[in-house]
């Protein structure tokens, strides 16, 4: 044993002191408040302490002694292995016709993994490309805002911006729509989506096609959307082909109409997926 | 006579049942450690888990992972009246109502962190001196193994809470998994049960974060450190120190105690973070509702380098037979497989490049090496670039310049400085009298 310096023996005394009364302050604390700084600083003294202890009370009266080891082989001897490998021969040469049985279970063991990986199917709720090419629009749904009130056309001022449902589904995420109204005249949407905007209201899915976030904000300066997770920018008059960013796909545009009542419904759902790519997708 | 202690006596007793004085003698209390501080990022990782595991079951017990919405009425003001999943109810319940719930909460979260930090340092300690190379090539992928879990499960945890920002982190990762080519839209079923979110998704990653994953990460750790305990440490050179000595001191009772106060030390930070520096203060963020999303929202560290990539690596149009592999696809998927598939790879590059497929119980310095060392710090230099890039909106804030701008700075970088780091290392180790 080493004799420590007066110093190091009594800072490993007091640590380890303060490391109990530390201890059982908490055990009191945990009773009279709910502090997390008061619980956790006591919690993270005592056992501070305890370590700063336990590591004077070790440089001071432990030997610091340097030892050297062998090491053995890591290896088998030659000897060994060839003494198990005899072992299991002789075991399997006992076994009468070896291939059909080995081949036997190996099939066994084959189809029965198939048949676990085929339960893996009732984890997958539905059938993806059913879900992803749908969302709740279809032809005649009313454009809602998110307190469920629906829009007439004529109400929207120019170069207003709105997020919209279908009515019904305000919590669905896949049908969330972005709806602008710009100056007619301005739209220089591509021939076949000419017809699906009113009045130049143009609706587009709120969901980016990069990866999924919600395309928030609209620049009525510029008309683009831009999206705040990776800052896809989208040009709202041609039919938010992206212009910026990572995205490489258009959002996808709601075909609208207005009903017999004078508020905007869509007269179909969108032709290609919202949200981000994948790989049937053209 | 005295009589020798219960704590004895019933040692003997067990020995008489299994007979085991002769194997603990040698390969516990004699068991020789070497002293060097690069060795310590393994055992902070070990601890770290530990105490993982400890606050983790704490908390399974008051968890709640459903998606009912609910309204609250917890003693958190602010969302008062607020329509919220039953999870981050529970979330909020835990962080306000139960006492020592926060310290916990913010413990498990920065163990995490330091979990998947010391396991890093930990890998490039072993890259940096040659700990990779034979006999050690098995635990290198074990190793390798537990930091792809030890990451999956953080992504995991901090997913589960049904707050506005793992809502959005969810959304991207399940667009990552969707993006892969065949299998993309089946293995983002399977794993997520649908696109985000949906009402099977956080019980789901749930049940995998408290069980699954830890278990197989258990697993792994045993593993690693039996082969560890067989193996012995590796030496750095020194004098006695050849391939078949081991120079340190012994398990009892120096390593011990050295041991043990480090589990304190761990202990002691990690509290001591988890009472003063607050982490994922979900209440500020607000209950996921998927219209709306949190701008600057930033995935933990460990993460940042697939967010970066997502972020700065450019958009390609990529059609191939008429389908289309979307960015998030090489951005994340891709690169994250490259970046694995080197790892795991690298005990059979490293002995190529090194020439040399021998035996190995003494590593080497940097500066033996400096080629190896200036790759190894390029491809660091390459994450590190990628893991800023992650946040490139937040320092496009700070400096009050435009993101795009500080975009192009950091494709800029991303080529540039491992450049630069590989040719400064390669100098410097020549300087400090390579070969
Ligand atoms: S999700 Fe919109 S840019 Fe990435």
């Amino acid at each position: 044993m080493n004799e420590p310096s007066r110093a190091t023996r009594a800072l490993a005394i007091i640590s380890l002191i303060v490391a109990v009364l530390a201890a059982f302050a908490l055990c009191f604390a945990y009773w009279l408040t709910s502090s997390t700084q008061v619980l956790g600083g006591l919690l993270a003294l005592a056992l501070f302490a305890a370590g700063a202890g336990l590591t004077l009370w070790g440089r001071g009266y432990m030997q610091h002694e340097i030892v050297e080891g062998e090491r053995e082989p890591l290896a088998s001897s030659e000897e060994e292995w060839n003494e198990l490998a005899r072992d299991i021969q002789t075991g399997a040469d006992t076994i009468g016709r070896r291939r059909f049985l080995v081949g036997a279970l190996c099939a066994f063991a084959g189809a029965l993994g198939i048949a676990g990986i085929s339960f893996l199917r009732s984890l997958v709720p539905h059938v993806p490309t059913k879900v992803l090419w749908h969302t709740p629009w279809k032809h005649g749904v009313r454009l809602v805002k998110l307190d469920g009130s629906p829009i007439k056309a004529d109400e929207l001022p120019v170069d207003s911006f709105a997020v919209v449902f279908p009515e019904g589904h305000i919590d669905n995420l896949s049908g969330a729509t972005n709806l602008v109204r710009v100056k007619e005249d301005l739209l220089d949407l591509p021939p076949e989506q000419k017809s699906w905007a009113v009045k130049g209201i143009v609706a587009y899915s709120r969901i980016c096609t990069h990866a999924g976030c919600p395309v928030a904000q609209y620049e009525d300066s510029k008309h683009v959307f831009s999206c705040p997770c990776h800052q896809s920018v989208f040009n709202v008059l041609n039919g938010a082909v992206p212009i910026g960013g990572p995205a490489t796909r258009p959002l996808p545009q709601l075909p609208l109409g207005v009903d017999s009542a004078g508020y905007l419904i869509a007269t179909s759902d969108f032709k290609s997926p919202v949200g981000p790519g994948f790989w049937s997708i053209k | 006579m005295k009589k020798s202690p219960l704590i004895a006596r019933l040692a003997r007793k067990f020995d008489q049942e299994v007979g085991y004085a002769r194997t603990l003698r040698k390969e516990v209390v004699r068991k020789i450690f070497p002293d060097h501080w690069t060795f310590l990022f393994g055992e902070i990782a070990l601890y770290s888990f530990v105490i993982l595991v400890v606050t983790g079951i704490f908390l399974s017990l008051l968890f709640s992972p459903g998606s009912e919405p609910v309204i609250y009425h917890g003693s958190y003001a602010p969302l008062d009246g607020v329509p919220m999943s039953q999870a981050y109810r529970s979330l909020l319940h835990i962080s306000f109502d139960v006492r020592g719930g926060l310290l916990l909460r913010q413990i498990h979260h920065w163990a995490a962190d330091l979990f998947v930090a010391a396991i890093v340092l930990h890998i490039v300690r072993l890259f940096f001196t040659g700990a990779y190379r034979a006999p050690r090539q098995t635990n290198w992928l074990i190793g390798v193994t537990l930091l792809i879990l030890a990451v999956t499960n953080g992504f995991f945890g901090y997913s589960i809470g049904g707050d506005l920002l793992s809502g959005t982190g969810l959304r991207i990762a399940y667009a990552v998994v969707l993006s892969c080519p065949l299998i993309g839209p089946w293995l983002a079923f399977l794993v997520f049960g649908g696109p985000p979110p949906n009402p099977m998704l956080l019980p789901r990653i749930y049940s995998l974060h408290i069980f699954l994953v830890p278990a197989v990460i258990a697993l792994f750790l045993t593993l690693h450190l039996g082969i560890l305990w067989r193996q012995k440490h590796t030496n750095y050179p020194g004098p006695r120190r050849n391939d078949s000595t081991i120079v340190g001191s012994r398990l009892w009772p120096n390593y011990a105690i050295k041991s043990i106060a480090m589990f304190l030390f761990v202990s002691a930070v990690l509290v001591a973070l988890g009472a003063f520096a607050q982490i994922n203060p979900v209440w500020i963020f607000g209950p996921y509702f998927g219209p709306a999303v949190s701008a600057g929202s930033q995935p933990d560290w460990y993460l940042g380098w697939a967010e970066g990539a997502v972020r700065l690596l450019p958009r390609l149009n990529i059609h191939i037979f008429g389908h289309q592999i979307p960015q998030p696809f090489y951005a994340g998927f891709l690169l994250s497989i490259i970046a694995f598939a080197w790892l795991y790879f690298w005990p059979a590059i490293g002995a190529r490049l090194l020439r040399d497929k021998g035996t190995h119980h003494v590593l080497y310095l940097p500066r033996e090496h400096p080629w190896l060392c200036a790759l190894g710090m390029a491809v660091l230099a390459f994450f590190f670039v990628l893991l800023l890039g992650g946040g490139d909106d937040v320092i496009a804030v700070l400096f009050n310049s435009r993101v795009l701008h500080v975009r192009y700075l950091f494709r800029i970088l991303l080529v540039a400085l491992p450049v630069a780091a590989a040719a400064a290392t390669y100098g410097f180790l020549r300087l400090r009298g390579g070969k």
